[in-house]
């Protein structure tokens, strides 16, 4: 947990450097894209304990979410109900992540969402953005994968069993 | 330290207006990228207006209800200087102590404890931010109840109930005689029934713990830090 807290101080100066200065015409600079590559790492190394705290980050937006639409409350409604949808398929998606063992494209992809909702985070964080949307293609790829790679298993393991008889 | 009557400016500020102007403005340079900050604000401004790790910012001549552009340059590039700044703060006194001068610890703690989570950590004070990765312990106890009541709540109700079987009504030694039972056999939906199946219950009421563990770190530090001045 404590390594994704500090994961996030090269990952927001990385970015700072590459992609928000980017906009505002200012020269890349290779330390930035160096501090994204160890932020990545560290991310994708420790992906197993903070995928929970992210899912809970998660859990209580949509609650206070469903609460905030109920009550008329923060924003206009399309824009509470459109990051309420993206938080719902975040946690489903997160969930289904976090009930299997964590494979290797898991943390890549967990890393990959993380710097998704980053990406823009100098506008604001889980503004509606096309990277935030980008993400939770990220996650819902993981998700395929793994339905993939279960499918075939079966598949496969049938032939075996077919076989043998 | 900025003078009271000095209007001051963070090259990384929320674009909001200079200081604690809330008359709006613009800024050229977000997030520390550039060498030069202009900031369109509405006057009384004091000059020199104070830009943080910036030479004195200037401007024309104020004219009553005329915005004025304050500019000032940062000659060594701040885009250079972030960790430099970053440890600076971290290991010097200011970093310590968030309280303000002449400032109560109730109002420390009630005008900080935004700063003192994911979304503080990324200097993030946007709605959507403070939502997802606000910090609900501290929201609830020292600052709008509204804004953290939902999440504190479910911060000890999902790690407890959600394990224990949330929704179970409990009667227990009743002799009401004048209550009948007639109550009818209903079909819950499939939600109750995927969630105990797969362990997502379980894996949900971890992720709150989880949630709620950092919150309550959170909320400690921002105890620790109201309790000295700068």
């Amino acid at each position: 947990m404590a390594i994704f807290l500090v994961a996030i101080l090269p990952l927001v100066d990385g970015l700072r450097r590459t992609i928000w200065a980017v906009h505002a015409h200012q020269p890349v600079e290779p330390i930035g894209w160096m501090e994204l590559v160890v932020a990545a790492a560290l991310f994708a190394s420790t992906a197993n304990v903070w995928v929970y705290y992210l899912l809970g980050c998660m859990v209580f937006g949509g609650i206070k979410g469903i609460a905030l639409l109920a009550m008329g409350g923060g924003g206009s409604p399309i824009q509470t109900s459109a990051l309420l949808l993206c938080i719902l398929v975040a946690i489903l998606l997160l969930v289904s992540i976090v009930l299997r063992p964590i494979t290797f494209v898991d943390r890549i992809t967990l890393t990959l969402f993380v710097f998704s909702v980053g990406w823009r985070a100098d506008s604001g964080l889980f503004v509606p953005d096309p990277s935030l949307f980008v993400g939770l293609m990220f996650l819902f790829a993981s998700w395929c994968v793994n339905y993939w790679k279960r499918r075939h298993n079966k598949v496969s393991g049938s032939g075996a069993s077919l076989l043998h008889n | 330290m900025v003078p009271a009557n000095n209007w001051w400016l963070d090259p990384g500020d929320d674009g909001l207006g200079v200081g604690g102007d809330s008359s709006g403005g613009s800024e050229a340079c977000p997030y520390d990228t550039c060498t030069t900050v202009t900031e369109t604000v509405l006057p009384p401004i004091q000059f020199p207006v104070i830009f943080t790790g910036g030479n004195p910012g200037t401007g024309p001549i104020q004219v009553p209800g005329t915005t004025v552009d304050v500019t000032a340059t940062f000659p060594n590039g701040p885009a250079n200087n972030w960790w430099g700044n970053f440890f600076g703060n971290l290991f010097s006194h200011y970093s310590w102590g968030v309280r303000g001068a002449n400032q109560t610890y109730g109002q420390c703690l009630s005008q900080n404890f935004g700063n003192y989570s994911l979304a503080g950590a990324l200097n993030q004070e946007g709605g959507a931010a403070q939502l997802v990765a606000g910090n609900d312990v501290a929201s609830l106890l020292f600052g709008n109840a509204s804004d953290g009541l939902a999440g504190s709540i479910t911060a000890e109700g999902a790690s407890q109930s959600l394990q224990a079987g949330a929704g179970a009504a409990l009667t227990f030694g009743r002799r009401t005689a004048s209550i009948f039972d007639l109550n009818l056999s209903g079909v819950t939906g499939a939600a109750p029934a995927v969630l105990a199946n797969t362990g997502a219950k379980a894996a949900i009421a971890t992720a709150a713990a989880y949630k709620f563990a950092a919150d309550v770190g959170a909320t400690g530090a921002l105890l620790l830090g109201c309790l000295a001045h700068p």
